[in-house]
């Protein structure tokens, strides 16, 4: 068992959120930067301006607590100043941790900002010990954040030899690709994941009534189709418009009268014709989230350093609930780690935060 | 430009894949052949004789043999195993930078070329000039990237690339093994089932537009990458590799119409209309265009 009690990271699409995080206990919260012109990570109105997060830090801080910045995509060759850029502001400001992927984007960091604190992003892909002994041997990275494709066991064998923290997803979206080789959606529509940062664009997303059912469309590709019976109404904290949903308002229509949510909207999460089957259903994917709460015992056994909750991107009253609610499992564990056990009402709470979503321990108890 | 021939990334059996390199591979117009299982290890039959045998016959024919590796590393087990046959080649193609790092250090292999491959995230000249201090022989280009980028890359750095040419682009590795979930099985206990499926199993849209083919771990485009008909623009980028990917049929034919257009010998418009014979399900060249990678945009 680690020594020192396992960290909890909190995502933060804006202050409100930061703020939510810090009050439901998280010991980290992480964000984006968006500097003018910055396509660094492509979600309208989630990442910080440098006044922000300059704001964050000090909230942070004056809470004891650490703030990271994520400058995780890899640039390509007209974005090298622009990520450079956003090293340096990340170091003015004085911040514990940047997560990063690119290379050249490493070096730079190290050249420049010695002192600064490095961490390996899961877009990375580091899921072996001589990956990880790469970029602590090249970049001297202190942490590495574990891509959700490991199980139990192999994050045991990474935690027991590897040179340096691990982190690992704790809660949030399952992505069934490795990070940083998935580019199923870019090639649909054209934009990439890993220089992008953004899978299955809204930009390319249309919902369109077909008779009595809704498609769902991605750069004219059909992902999927639902008769009204089959969608779930949107709550209001889903209509934000950022959450890992999609709220889509469709009226005239008898039955259609309402905002749905829809979460099978990601293109690995659509419905295909499987030709090996002979049926159409969810051959790569299906809607569930990464929930770690019935292994958090074997994830903090294995050797890790810190939990991740998975979404920047999600409203702030997500940031506050999912952070409370591993808080709240990580001091019931150290209270007496023996007496653990998930309790209904915990199950209840990720579920009224993922509706419609089933939960999974994803790749964590086998493939 | 010379030709190369890309490790198989579908699942052949054995003596398929022994007759595939030395009964054709090695009588094919091709500088270059990678050898090797890159996506899964339960895949990797082949034994040290092997090998040796397929190393022997390519090598008579004057190529370079280069040993692929995975690209997706889990455990330790599979680290040891990877290169366990890496001495036997001309040098090793790393798609994990834990491959890399165990080769630096392997005295035993410090007289092998190292070869970048497509599965690297090298995205920019920047990070193309860092890895200059491992002295790599090749970058082979990530599929998914642009001339516009490709063009930066050789401009920026002094490393011979290698450009993906043909084939079905791969758009994904997982942790799942979505042949394994096709039968209801899981990835640890997949009976082998990809085996069954040489070359992968055809996804299409609920409209029944094909779009991907499964192949274990792997997702691929269902239409096959071509640039056939942009080969002048790779020559002005000064790319000196063109990479070939092997498929269950039609290696040889592919080969000889690249081969021609190379020589100047076949008219790349008519080249087109020739490929696209071998391409069940249409041609695509929008990656490297900068578009949505399904589409193909005639020059």
């Amino acid at each position: 068992m680690s020594q020192k009690r396992v960290a909890l990271r909190s995502p933060a699409g804006n202050l409100k959120s930061v703020k939510k995080a810090i009050d439901a206990g998280a010991d980290v919260v992480y964000i984006g930067l968006s500097l003018p012109n910055s396509n660094l990570r492509n979600y309208s109105g989630l990442n910080f301006t440098p006044d922000e997060t300059k704001q964050a830090v000090k909230m942070c801080h004056d809470a004891g607590k650490e703030f990271y910045i994520v400058i995780n995509s890899y640039p390509q060759q007209d974005e090298m100043e622009l990520s450079f850029k956003s090293i340096d502001v990340a170091a003015q400001l004085g911040v514990d941790a940047v997560v990063v992927s690119d290379l050249a984007v490493m070096d730079y960091a190290k050249t420049n900002h010695p002192d600064l604190n490095l961490h390996c992003s899961v877009q990375t892909g580091s899921a072996n010990v001589e990956t990880i002994k790469f970029y602590q041997e090249q970049f001297g990275v202190r942490c590495v954040v574990l891509p959700r494709v490991l199980t139990v066991p192999e994050v045991r064998q990474i935690c027991d030899t590897a040179p340096v923290d691990i982190e690992v997803f704790a809660m949030g979206s399952l992505c069934t690709s490795f990070p940083g080789r998935c580019n199923m959606s870019q090639y649909v529509t054209g934009e990439s994941t890993n220089t992008r940062g953004i899978c299955t664009s809204p930009k390319f997303l249309s919902f369109d009534e077909e008779g009595d059912e809704l498609a769902v469309n991605l750069n004219g590709v059909k992902l999927n189709e639902f008769k009204s019976s089959e969608l779930t109404p949107a709550l209001d904290v889903c209509k934000e418009g950022h959450t890992g949903s999609e709220a889509v308002k469709l009226q005239n229509k008898d039955g259609w009268n309402n905002t749905f949510l829809v979460n099978k909207r990601h293109i690995c999460k659509g419905r295909f014709f499987n030709t090996a089957k002979g049926k159409i259903d969810h051959s790569l994917h299906s809607s569930v989230i990464l929930d770690v709460l019935p292994i958090l015992p074997d994830l903090i056994d294995a050797g890790v350093s810190a939990l991740k909750i998975e979404g920047r991107q999600r409203p702030s009253e997500y940031s506050g609930n999912s952070t409370r609610i591993l808080r709240r499992a990580l001091d019931r564990y150290y209270e007496d780690p023996t007496a653990y056990s998930v309790e209904d009402n915990w199950f209840k709470e990720v579920s009224d935060m993922f509706v419609g979503m089933a939960h999974s321990t994803g790749p964590y108890l086998g493939r | 430009m010379e030709l190369t021939l890309s490790p198989v990334y579908s699942a052949w059996d054995k003596q398929r894949l022994k007759n595939f390199y030395i009964k054709g591979a090695a009588n094919m117009d091709v500088s270059t052949v990678y050898v090797g299982e890159v996506i899964c290890q339960k895949r990797a039959l082949l034994s040290n004789q092997d090998y040796k045998d397929i190393v022997s016959a390519l090598k008579k024919s004057g190529k370079t043999v280069y040993m692929a590796s995975l690209a997706l590393i889990t455990n330790k087990d599979e680290l040891e195993r990877t290169l366990q046959f890496a001495h036997l080649f001309d040098g090793i193609e790393v798609n994990s930078f834990g491959v890399l790092n165990l080769i630096i250090k392997d005295e035993s292999l410090k007289d092998k070329d190292i070869i970048f491959g497509p599965f690297m995230n090298i995205y920019n000249s920047v990070a193309t000039g860092y890895i200059k201090k491992f002295n790599p022989a090749r970058l082979v280009i990530p599929y998914e990237v642009p001339y516009d980028t490709i063009k930066g890359i050789t401009q920026g750095a002094d490393i011979p690339v290698e450009v993906n040419a043909w084939g079905h682009l791969s758009t994904a590795l997982s942790w799942r093994c979505y042949t394994a979930r096709t039968f209801e099985l899981g990835r640890e206990d997949c009976r082998k089932k990809c085996f069954d499926f040489p070359e992968g199993i055809l996804l299409n849209t609920i409209d029944d537009e094909d779009l991907y083919i499964m192949n274990g771990i792997q997702v691929l485009s269902s239409k096959i990458h071509c640039i056939i008909e942009q080969l002048d623009m790779l020559k002005e980028a000064n790319v000196p590799y063109l990479r070939i990917t092997p498929a269950y049929h039609c290696t040889a034919d592919v080969v000889n119409i690249y081969s021609g257009v190379v020589n100047g010998n076949i008219d790349k418009k008519e080249a087109v209309k020739m490929l696209d014979a071998y391409a069940e399900h249409g041609l695509s060249n929008g990656w490297f265009l900068g578009k949505p990678g399904w589409e193909y945009i005639a020059a």
